[in-house]
Formats: C-alpha cells, structure tokens, sequence
C-alpha cells in the first residue's frame, strides 16, 4: 500500500514539472501557429517599437481571489468550522492557500496547504507545496504535498491529494463538490471527502486505510453572487483502527450534525 | 438636470428595475467649461452627442462623473460628452484631431473602420506610445472613404468607460447637402423647427434611397463596476452574470412534456463537457445597464420624424461586451450599408450585431410612435428609444424572448453532411474532439434533425479518395441513430466512372475546407475543438432561430444574416484570387476564462505577417461556444462564401460558434495593426493578434 502511494507521490510531483508548456507547445502534431510571423515577433521585424514590449494584456496580469466556501456553526456541538482557499497569480500558475480549520471547547485545529497550482489540461491542474497541520492535541505536522484538482464531467469539483510526511507517513484526501441549482440563487450543495493514510502511527493515532469518510449536503441561498447563508447536515464516520483512536479518545466515530453558515466570497 | 441627478443620489439602495431600466435622466453629471464646447455645435443634453465637423477638430479626454442607475460613478467622457462628440467628416479631406488627455493615465483614440497610416490607427504598444496625461497628441489622416464609423479608446477599458463615439465620413459627392444641415443628427427635442430636411439627400446621382432624418443610434453598455473588476470576477467566477442557469424545476418541467428520457438526454452532452448551454454572455444586466446613445431605457431617447418621413438610423455597437438583437416592432428595417460600406438594401424586421459592427438602416414608420428595441443575446436586459412624431411619445415596449440553449450545431457545427464538400473531405478526421468528452455516450439525439441530413450524391462525381473505413464518429451511443434517412441516397446515380482526380487550376479559388488545428490548441487553454464547423452564413444565430414557429415574432419576420449582405456595386474592386491563405482558431477555456487565437493569448503570440498589396485569405474557425466579433485594423475584410464568391465588405466579422468563415483582405497600408475580437473582456485575455504588413 504504502509503495504504491509512495510511487504515486513520486508521478505526480513530476507531473507539474514536464506540463510546464503543455499549454503552449504539445507535440500533437497540429499545425504550427507561428507559421505565418514570418520571424517576426511583438518586438522585432519591420514597424516594430522598441522593446520592452508596451502592450500587455490581461493574460499576463494577476488576479487574485479570496473564497470563503465555508464558515460554519453547529449549534449542537458550539463548534465552528471554516474552509477557505484564496489564490493569486495567471491563468496558468497560481499560488493556492487552501485552509480547513475548526475550533472547539476554544481549542483550535488547523489543515493548511501552500500550493503551486498548474494548468495541466483544459479543466485539470497539478498541485504541488507544503501542508501545515496545526493540531489542538498532539504534534504539529508539516507534509510534502501534490496533487491534482479540477472539474470532472457533471460539474463536480474534484481533488485528489497525497501527502508525506518526514516520519514516512503518507495521507491522502480526495473530495467532490457539486452544485444543484433549484433556482438561480437557490442552491444544494452536496460534498463527500474520503482520507487516509499509508502506514501505521500510534503516536499521531493513524492508522493505514481508509480512515474517514465525510459528507455534508447544504441548501444555500446566494443572497448575492458574493454572499450565501447555508443551512445542512455535515456528516463524518470514520473506520477500522482509525475509528478506534477516536473512540479511545472518547470521541464519536460516526456523527450527523446540523451545521448553519455563510459562503463568500471576493 | 444637475440638481435632478443629484436627487437622484439619495436613494442608496438601487431597485432592480431601476438598474435594468436605469434613471429617466442619467448621464453625465459634470458640466464642463464652455470653451470646451467651442468646436461643438450645441452643448450636450442627455443621450444627444454634439456634433463636430471640419477639418481642425480638438477633443478634450477627462474624467466625468455620471450617473445611469442611481450610483454616481466616474467615467471617461470627451469634451464633455458621453457618447463623445460625433464626428462629421468629409470624404477626401485632410483631418487634424488634436488629442488632449486630462487624465491622469494614458490614452488613446482608435478610428474604428477607417484606412489611414498606422501610426495614426491609435493603438498603443503597436501603433504609438499613447496619450500620456497632460499631452496632446495630433492625429492627421487624409479620408479615403465615406460611411458610418466611430472611434473609441484603445487603452486598458477606457471604452467601457464611456470613451466612444460616433464617426461620420459624407461622400464627397453629397456633402453639401448634408452641411446646410448638420443639426439633423444631434436633434432631440431642442431644434424641431430646423428639422425640415425634406429637401436634402435626393441621392438621385447614388443609388441609395432618399431619407429626410439621419439619426445615430449608438448601443452602448455601463457598468457601475470598474471594468477591470469585472474582469477580475469572471476569472474567477466565470458564470458570474449568468442568471439563465439550467435548474431542477426547468429539468422537471421538460421530463413532464418530452418525457424523462428526452429531457435526460437533452442535459447529459452538456454536463460531460462542462460546458453551459445558457453561456451566451459574460456579461448580463446583473453588472449592465445598456445604454442606447448614452440613455438608458427609462431615459427614452427620442428622435423625431414627420409622417411619411424614411428615417436613416446609423446603428453603432459601441458596447464592450454585449450583442444586441435590434428591431422596431411593426417596422420593416431596409439595411443599406454595412460597417460604413453600402449594401445592395435588403429588406429585413431584425438584425444582431455585436461590438465594433455597424448598420446603415432605412425606415418608414408607419406609425407615429415605435419603440427602437435592442434587447442582447443573453435576453437578460435591452436598450430602447423611440422614434416619433413629437417628443413626449412613446410606443408600447416588448418583453425579453426566453432564452434559447445553445443548439448542437452550436457544439458541434455541421450535422448537415449534404453541405460538405466530399470531394475534399477526409473522413480520418472527422471526430469531435473535445478536451473533454470521455465517449460522447449521452449524445443528444433527440434535437438531431435527420430530416435534414441528407446524403444525396446525385452529385458526387468528383468523389476521390473517400475513405469510410476509418471515420471516426466517436458516437458510443449512436443507438439513436435508426431514424436517418438512406432513402434518398441515391447509389445507382453515383457516377463512379467519373471519379477522376482532376485538380483545380486554382487551389486558392475556395476556402480550404479541411479543419487543422493549431499544435497549442491541445493545451490547457482551449476547452473545445471543432472538427466538422459549418461554414453555412445564413443561420441568424441562436435566439433568432425559428422566432414565428415559436411563436415570438409574426409570420414573415425576417432576421438578416451574413448571407444577406451584398455590398453595392464597384465597392468590392479587388477581384484577385488569394495568392495566401491564413488560417486562425478562435479558442478559449470559458471554465479558465481564457481566451486566444490558436490557443495562444496575445503575450505567447507572434504577428501574423502579411504581404503589401497581397491578395490574402483568412479562415477564421471557431472552436467556441461564443460568437466572437474579430475586428482587423487597417484593412478590410471582404467575407465571401464556403464555395469563394465574394460577398460583402466589412471591418468586424461576427464568427458564430463552431463556424468556419473566411474573408479576404488586401493590405494596402504597412505597418503595424491590431486583431482582435471585440468583446473587451475576450481582447483583454488575449484573444488579439499583431498584424504586420511589410514590404
């Protein structure tokens, strides 16, 4: 299990490194699209201006975004919730910060990823960085991590992750997000997570496999483009030894709670 | 109307309705000092450009404020005005355009349509350096033709600012009989006692109809929002404005009247693409308010008519982002020139244009008020007016049509066999390749129309080299295909005998027919590639298709398309047959909100070089779901037909999705020209080209 995952680990960081001009230059045999310059570029050739080259377009700026997919309360449990990803940088390279993090009894616990995220192919990018663990019991953890995320055919939003580790330990994530429109402002947006880990490691109570699967359905209603208050039921169950850490540690292993939230974003 | 804007500023909270409407008197709010008014004929009222006309002419760029929705907003005006002052000019004279930039950026003024040296063209970073602020820059060209034009800023989104305006070059021929009136274009409700032009404009020594009013009528779109922030939204958010989402309740609603099978399967295509059938524009009302010369709807522009009066309209898409569907309900609509060139005049109650085109149009209005209504592609929102006999009048308003989803043809092109060319056509390529599309297993059958596909090859006798065995439909679910009709396939007439191998002693008389994609359209930045388009010009486009068989236009409505369009005689002189032929993709990622051409944006691109005075074909294939409106600098682009028939001069041709069309060009000016489409948000992304003309 875990060579295989380690094999993985290995194909997909040096996804990102070989794709670098897959945007630009694929050896599929197509026509050239230079061929009509005449070796004329934007700074060189006849009536050219001098360089550097003054007209730049919007395909060589930066954007940014900061979105907010969940900031979320259980009532039940007095316990927040957030999920935030923000990026900056072109259409092709982006850097990713992508936070999951809860609080509890006011005790905070976080999953951070710092990625470079890659065009790879019209809907799918590679993604390589660090992930921060920031835990409220227990040690701190720092991760190698790569990946890929991307829009899958029906609209679903999909990532798959996998993380090492410098005792070895592999972790992986993958999820789904979809949207279901009932109107153009109401929504149901349903989610489902998968993650585990590649080998034992009873000091961080991880166990190999499948450790927890979680789903969540929301109905939320976008007051505006920008801003949404939500309603759903956020689901976790967890398995095998994993599900036995948490029930030693006295914490349920498979629970359904009603969460209220806001979605938003600028 | 100062005090009444500024009244206006009290209510915060923006109704819907007025913001699709937009205020009754919004517009520029800023006076400005008189003198800048010198060269104008009349101080600018709302929704009323003045007009400029000589030789010498000085425009003054600053920064306005304005109001069209009940938010005061900053805007970009010339002299003052928004639209900018219209240009009258004169065919044949030497112009000099002082150019005064009061901003505190650079700018700029493009002659959108006009043939001058490059340098004058107006494009910075190609053409020259730009405006900086506190300069003046002196455009001087000498006008070598006569038409509808207009001009407008070719930095960053000045244009969407509200940098635009009209430009009016009068054949030398007529002109003086346009000059004893130049207040005809401007009037609105100020002048109506100088509004007798009955004697003017007998074009007996032209053979353009007699008209008595010459109005421009400028469509524009305004957005309360800084442009660049709207970009800024859709790249990340592309289906930000889109409020025509399908949804549960419209997926119900088919599945009660088609059955759930056809409603399933009506979807299926397009959720394995990823790609909307409601992406019609980036843009919608949500962000808009569609202004018709500078008004908003409520606003209610008015020009004014006599009974019995032929009204000329110069129809300007000025907009940055937005097609509009224009028709005067009830009007029949003769369409007499073409981005400024003249058309043989074709009788027609509808026609869409996009940003950069222009229509020449005649009407007689049977009535003494109709509504002018311009309702855009995506349906989300319109711009109006009103022509009339008095002011005050006004004619009832229609609704929005539905919205239509993007068809098959608009994915796929050509599902019409009987138009290819079978000679040439090469069946080992025929896939739909889209990046996308894992097996096609949900292909939507049920809009397929087989009655219309037609394998007759009664007259096919140059059939060589024909090659099924590996046609590649890549249709893993073609179950439905059982219903296509062989019958007509006639195999006895199948002239075998004659299916010899000669080749065409002009290998340039026709558009090349066979699709090759640029090697940089199989990376990331394209979502779609298409590998049977249709080459057809006389599809109205989706929205405009079938109108009376559903029921919302009458019998008879007749939409223009491409197809339409003639110019006049002697106006397409360069008869040569293409010496080259250049072929460019329009690609894009709408998932990425990227845009190019080849799959490459402006920054990744080289210049497409042409030879001076060189007869030079460009096929322009689109291998998205949007139509895109290319505009070529410097040069016109004479459209001609699938099978090489020359058809009609223009500068801005609209490429309807999955369409593959082409234009040829003389390069008659060298330098250095910008291409592009001319939705701002497309351009801006990349989808732009240089053009050098060299000797």
């Amino acid at each position: 299990m875990n060579k295989i995952l380690l094999t993985s680990l290995c194909l997909l960081t040096t996804l990102p490194l070989t794709s670098v001009r897959a945007n630009t230059e694929d050896a599929s045999g197509g026509r050239d699209p230079h061929a009509h310059s005449n070796g004329f570029t934007l700074t060189s050739g006849p009536y050219s201006m001098p360089a550097p080259r003054q007209l730049v377009l919007a395909d060589e700026h930066h954007f940014g975004s900061v979105i907010v997919d969940r900031l979320e309360y259980q009532p039940d449990n007095e316990f927040s919730e957030y999920e935030l990803n923000a990026w900056y940088g072109t259409t092709w390279n982006r850097l990713l910060l992508s936070s999951e993090g809860e609080v509890e009894d006011g005790e905070f616990s976080s999953e951070t990823d710092l990625l470079w995220q890659h065009a790879l192919t019209a809907f799918w990018d590679t993604r390589l960085g660090i992930r921060l663990d920031q835990a409220s019991e227990g040690e701190n953890q720092q991760w190698l991590a790569a990946g890929i995320s991307g829009l899958a055919p029906w609209w679903i939003e999909s990532s798959a992750m996998l993380y090492l580790n410098d005792n070895g330990q592999l972790a992986f994530t993958l999820s789904g997000e979809h949207e279901l429109l009932f109107t153009q402002r109401l929504l149901l947006n349903s989610q489902l997570e998968l993650s585990g880990y590649g080998k034992d490691d009873q000091q961080q109570a991880q166990a190999a496999g499948l450790a927890q699967v979680r789903a969540g359905i929301r109905l939320r209603y976008d007051l505006s483009r920008h801003f949404g208050p939500y309603a759903g039921i956020d689901w976790k169950y967890s398995l095998g030894e994993n599900a036995d850490y948490l029930r030693q540690a006295g914490e349920p292993t498979d629970n359904a709670e009603f969460v209220v939230g806001l979605h938003f974003w600028f | 109307m100062k005090a009444k804007s500024q009244a206006s500023i009290i209510h915060s909270s923006v109704s819907r309705r007025r913001f699709v409407q937009g205020l009754a008197a919004g517009g520029v709010l800023s006076a400005m000092p008189n003198w800048l008014y010198a060269r104008s004929l009349q101080a600018a009222g709302h929704g009323t450009a003045p007009v400029i006309s000589g030789t010498e002419i000085d425009l003054v760029v600053e920064e306005t404020l304005v109001n069209f929705t009940g938010n005061v907003r900053k805007a970009t005006a010339i002299n003052g005005s928004i639209p900018a002052p219209t240009l009258r000019l004169r065919e044949g004279d030497t112009v000099t355009i002082r150019v005064t930039n009061r901003l505190s950026k650079s700018t700029s003024i493009h002659w959108h349509g006009i043939l001058l040296d490059y340098r004058m063209d107006g494009v910075p970073g190609i053409s020259f350096d730009g405006i900086p602020p506190g300069e003046t820059f002196t455009y001087q060209f000498t006008l070598r033709q006569s038409g509808t034009y207009w001009y407008h800023s070719h930095s960053g989104m000045q244009e969407l600012t509200g940098m635009y305006g009209a430009l009016i070059v009068e054949p030398r021929a007529q002109h003086h009989a346009m000059t004893q009136d130049q207040s005809m274009a401007h009037d609105h409700g100020m002048n109506h006692n100088a509004m007798n032009h009955s004697s003017m404009m007998s074009h007996a020594q032209h053979s353009m109809p007699a008209y008595q009013r010459d109005y421009v009528v400028q469509l524009s779109d305004w957005s309360d929002e800084h442009p660049m922030s709207v970009l800024a939204m859709l790249k990340s958010h592309s289906d930000m404005y889109n409020y025509n989402h399908p949804t549960v309740p419209e997926f119900t609603a088919d599945a009660r009247q088609q059955g759930l099978a056809a409603a399933w399967h009506k979807r299926v295509m397009w959720n394995e693409m990823r790609m909307s059938p409601t992406d019609l524009a980036d843009t919608s009302a949500a962000v808009m308010t569609y202004l018709l010369n500078g008004t908003t709807p409520a606003g209610n522009w008015t020009g004014l008519f006599k009974r019995g009066d032929t009204v000329k309209l110069r129809f300007i898409n000025s907009a940055g982002n937005t097609f509009y569907d224009v028709r005067i309900p009830g009007q029949t609509l003769t369409v007499v020139a073409a981005d400024g060139q003249p058309v043989k005049p074709v009788e027609v109650h509808e026609f869409r244009f996009g940003p950069g085109e222009t229509y020449d149009v005649l009407v007689t209005p049977n009535e003494d008020a109709c509504t002018l209504f311009a309702q855009t592609m995506d349906r989300s929102g319109y711009a109006a007016g009103t022509l009339a006999t008095a002011a005050g009048m006004s004619a009832a308003l229609p609704e929005n049509d539905p919205v239509e989803w993007l068809s098959m043809e608009d994915m796929m092109g050509s599902m019409d066999h009987s138009a290819m060319d079978h000679a040439a056509m090469d069946h080992s390529t025929m896939k739909h390749d889209m990046a996308g599309m894992s097996g096609m297993n949900g292909m939507d059958h049920s809009a397929m129309d087989h009655a219309g596909m037609n394998h007759d090859m009664t007259a096919m006798s140059g059939m060589n080299g024909m090659d099924h065995s590996a046609m590649n439909h890549d249709m893993a679910g073609m179950s439905g295909m059982n219903g296509m009709d062989h019958s007509k396939m006639n195999h006895e007439a199948m002239n075998h005998a004659n299916m010899g191998h000669a080749t065409p002693p002009k290998p340039l008389a026709k558009p090349s027919s066979k699709v090759s994609h640029a090697r940089s359209e199989y990376g990331a930045s394209v979502d779609m590639r298409v590998d049977t388009p249709r080459t057809n010009l006389d599809d109205p486009g989706v929205g405009l298709r079938n109108l009376t068989g559903r029921g919302l236009r009458p019998a008879g409505h007749k939409v223009l398309t491409l197809a339409d369009l003639r110019s006049a005689n002697g106006v397409l002189s360069d008869k040569r047959v293409p010496a080259k032929e250049i072929e460019l993709h329009l690609t894009g990622n709408m998932e990425r909100y990227s845009w190019s051409l080849d799959g490459l944006e402006f920054g990744n691109s080289t210049p497409v070089a042409m030879k001076h005075n060189q007869r030079i074909r460009v096929i322009l294939h689109n291998d998205t779901m949007m139509t895109h409106p290319m505009h070529l600098h410097g040069m016109w682009s004479d459209l001609e037909s699938a099978d090489g028939e020359l058809l009609v001069r223009r500068h801005t041709i609209p490429v309807q999705p999955a369409q593959r069309i082409s234009f040829l060009t003389t390069p008659e000016d060298l330098g250095r020209w910008a291409w592009h489409c001319h939705l701002m948000f497309h351009m801006d992304m990349g989808m732009f080209r240089e053009v050098v003309v060299y000797e």
